[in-house]
């Protein structure tokens, strides 16, 4: 479960999520001025960044585990 | 690159901010918070509001930050709001025979009295600010936890009405726009990484903080005349897996990780409670409140067993409740109660609860797995309090679980949710069924039972200039607390600030700050920061696990030392996210030396720590009826103890009403 992805057609670059994301995920791409999400793993999933949206731009995946598994021990 | 790194090396996204490494920034306040979760907000609001210059340093954005920063549906100890029948004398009862204990949210004597006087006050502060504590919507009208004239909501103990339902998703916005509105400087997504000290000596006089963005890599410099360390209990530290995140790796916000014990560690602040952690199942578990329970938010749920048969419930005589509504009230004679109070409560305040020998009744077929919370069966009301308003406002609940069930179909009206099947031990009333079970060696330090550092009635730590809030304090938590002991630091560092001298900054301590922040984007290292993690969480669990003993916890702390020498050496950070995790990994090494530290002082059990020592078996021993103490000096670690209830004994007042005159600054 984690930040899947932003709708760049949806996003209007308020960047409010970026102000909601309590673990620095989401990020504002200054060229293209769209929410974008960067290291989508340290997403506690909190899911703030969905309910502040008000262009319902940001998906949350319902998957436990991120898909590359590099264990240890 | 290291062979973890390779795979995921070539996925870095490009870096969107400017960074500048080493471009200083000089930042000067009377007060200075460092952390701004909830105790940090109501400190700076209240530091502000007498008139003190304040910065608030927050590793993230301070809108929705820190563990309580996902809201709160219940407000303990409101023991003055006009509808309670306890004061808080009569609260401060359930302390008296702690003995051992002075764990969980109700914890130490000094910030329990403080949550006693002034939750109540805290919670109309909130108010003020726009989040809704009363049924102003006059949704439960009629409700038996609902007082008609006030509109208050009560939860638990609907009789004496000492704890207050309330909406609070929305607390840290509401929060956040007092900050901006009293003009307090916010210092958003800096990671505060050490103290400053008069002379640059640790020992002395607090006198600021550094810190580096997160962003953009740059530094910073506080200086302040009183500091306030607001920032929470470290969390995970045995449990790290590179695949489960979210909520599926731990409760409590992943921001919480130690920085705060870290720095006031290496300026000499005295700690206790320390060698305390409990069992956890770290990624194993169900997001929290998601499965069938009848704990906490989903008190007093009916669970039925697999073939509908309903679990009795009980009062603390062991009288069988046989309507819902008296799960909700004291037993004949009882005063009042706690809702699944901590083991060492004395027993005339435990509330009501499912049968107690219920796991002998699943081992001989009486009960069949697996259980259901039976919403349903639920008077209307009750049922809309637990799957609405508390679910529905509860910390990380609402968004995993209220709204992710909802929207895949489920009805409280009509489902009922399964509990998760759990060894019968595990059915106990102690630990809530969706933390499911974790080995022996999987542990957390946080949440109850923290540790943190030794404070006096002006909530000031050991060192001059240094007060603390919130889950920085031993023994503290809950967000009640948190708001409460806020609002009491800020006032007592900002009536320190008005007396103390100005500080002035040691060059050498920032220069030599600098080069340890620094460090990790500087080097060409081989081993990245979640490696360096695992190897302290293996560490941790193999030497620092369930059971104890002097041989493991020297290895163990060698081990943590040979980390420290050779591979936190080697950690790379190729941009100031990773640097700041990189930080975070330096911070739980510290906090792991502390955590054994303390554990090799605790030469006996105890059971309210949940502290087992092999070589020393003996559960409470009564010599051992007093609080270890630990404290770093000249790199030497310094053994002390205070005994329990330090807080009634001289040189304080012998009771908790005069402490607090002489003390609370109103």
């Amino acid at each position: 479960m984690s930040i899947e992805r932003i709708d760049p057609e949806l996003c209007n670059g308020c960047g409010i999520c970026v102000n909601s994301c309590p673990m620095d995920v989401i990020r504002m791409d200054e060229e293209g001025k769209k929410a974008i999400i960067q290291y989508p793993e340290d997403c506690m999933l909190c899911g703030w960044c969905v309910v502040d949206c008000p262009e319902e731009a940001v998906y949350i995946s319902p998957e436990k585990s991120s898909p590359l598994i590099v264990s240890w021990g | 690159m290291s062979i973890y790194e390779d795979p995921i090396g070539k996925s870095t996204p490009e870096w969107p901010y400017p960074v500048n490494y080493g471009r200083e920034n000089e930042v000067s306040a009377d007060v200075l918070i460092l952390g701004g979760g909830i105790a940090g907000c109501h400190a700076a609001i209240n530091a502000a509001k007498r008139g003190a210059t304040v910065a608030v340093v927050d590793k993230a954005s301070i809108y929705r930050s820190g563990s309580g920063g996902a809201g709160v549906d219940h407000w303990h100890a409101a023991v003055t709001n006009p509808c309670c029948k306890i004061n808080p004398e009569e609260m401060m009862e359930v302390i008296k025979g702690y003995g051992n204990g002075v764990t969980s949210e109700y914890g130490n004597g000094i910030t329990f009295y403080i949550l006693c006087k002034e939750s109540y006050d805290a919670l109309l502060d909130v108010e003020k600010m726009g989040v809704k504590v009363r049924d102003v919507d006059d949704e439960f009208v009629g409700a038996e936890f609902r007082d008609e004239e006030t509109k208050l909501m009560f939860a638990y103990d609907y009789e004496t009405k000492h704890c207050i339902r309330i909406q609070g998703a929305n607390v840290k916005p509401a929060l956040y726009n007092e900050l901006k509105r009293l003009s307090v400087g916010l210092y958003e997504h800096i990671m505060a990484t050490s103290l400053l000290t008069e002379g640059g000596k640790p020992g002395n006089r607090v006198i600021g903080a550094t810190g580096v963005n997160v962003r953009t890599g740059e530094f910073y410099v506080f200086k302040a005349k009183a500091t306030v360390l607001s920032t929470a209990q470290p969390v995970g530290l045995w449990i790290f897996s590179t695949e489960l995140k979210g909520l599926a790796s731990r409760f409590s916000d992943p921001n919480c990780s130690g920085d705060g014990h870290a720095m006031a560690w290496h300026a000499e602040a005295d700690f206790t409670l320390m060698e305390g952690s409990m069992p956890n199942s770290g990624g194993f578990c169900y997001p929290p409140y998601g499965t069938g329970n009848p704990h906490n938010t989903w008190f007093a749920c009916t669970i039925v067993d697999a073939n509908g048969k309903e679990v009795p419930w009980v009062d603390k005589d062991g009288r069988v409740l046989k309507t819902v509504s008296e799960r909700y009230r004291p037993a004949p004679g009882q005063k009042f109660f706690l809702q699944n109070p901590p083991p060492g409560t004395p027993s005339e305040y435990s509330g009501p609860r499912l049968i107690p020998d219920l796991p002998d009744r699943i081992r001989n077929g009486e009960f069949i797995l697996p259980f259901y919370a039976d919403l349903p069966s639920m008077p209307e009301h009750e049922r809309r309090a637990i799957f609405g308003l508390m679910v529905g406002h509860e910390g990380k609940s609402r968004i995993p679980v209220y709204n992710a069930y909802t929207k895949a179909g489920f009805d409280p009206d009509k489902d009922m949710l399964q509990a998760n099947a759990l060894p019968p031990d595990a059915y106990s009333i102690w630990g809530p069924w969706w933390l499911s079970v974790g080995p022996p060696q999987w542990r957390e330090a946080g949440f109850v039972n923290s540790g943190g550092v030794v404070f006096d009635w002006d909530l000031r730590t050991s060192l001059e200039g240094l007060y603390a809030a919130g889950n920085q304090l031993a023994g503290g938590g809950n967000h009640a607390a948190a708001a409460t002991t806020g609002r009491y630091a800020g006032r007592k560092a900002t009536a320190y600030a008005q007396k103390a001298g100005e500080p002035v900054i040691d060059r050498k301590q920032v220069d030599e700050e600098k080069v340890r922040v620094y460090a990790p984007v500087r080097r060409k290292g081989d081993i990245g920061w979640k490696e360096l993690l695992a190897g302290i969480c293996r560490t941790m669990q193999d030497y620092c696990g369930e059971y104890k003993s002097e041989e493991t916890l020297k290895m163990g702390l060698r081990w943590l030392n040979s980390i420290r020498e050779s591979e936190a050496a080697r950690t790379y950070a190729r941009n100031p996210h990773e640097l700041a995790r990189t930080l975070e990994c330096l911070s739980r090494l510290t906090v792991g030396e502390m955590i054994m530290h303390a554990s090799l002082a605790h030469k006996a059990s105890s059971s309210a720590l949940y502290f087992k020592r092999i070589d020393y078996p003996e559960m409470d021993p009564p010599e051992w009826e007093k609080f270890v103490t630990i404290r770093l000096e000249s790199g030497e670690v310094k053994v002390g103890e205070l005994p329990f209830n330090y807080w009634l004994l001289p040189p304080n007042a012998p009771t908790y009403e005069e402490n607090y005159e002489r003390h609370c600054g109103l």
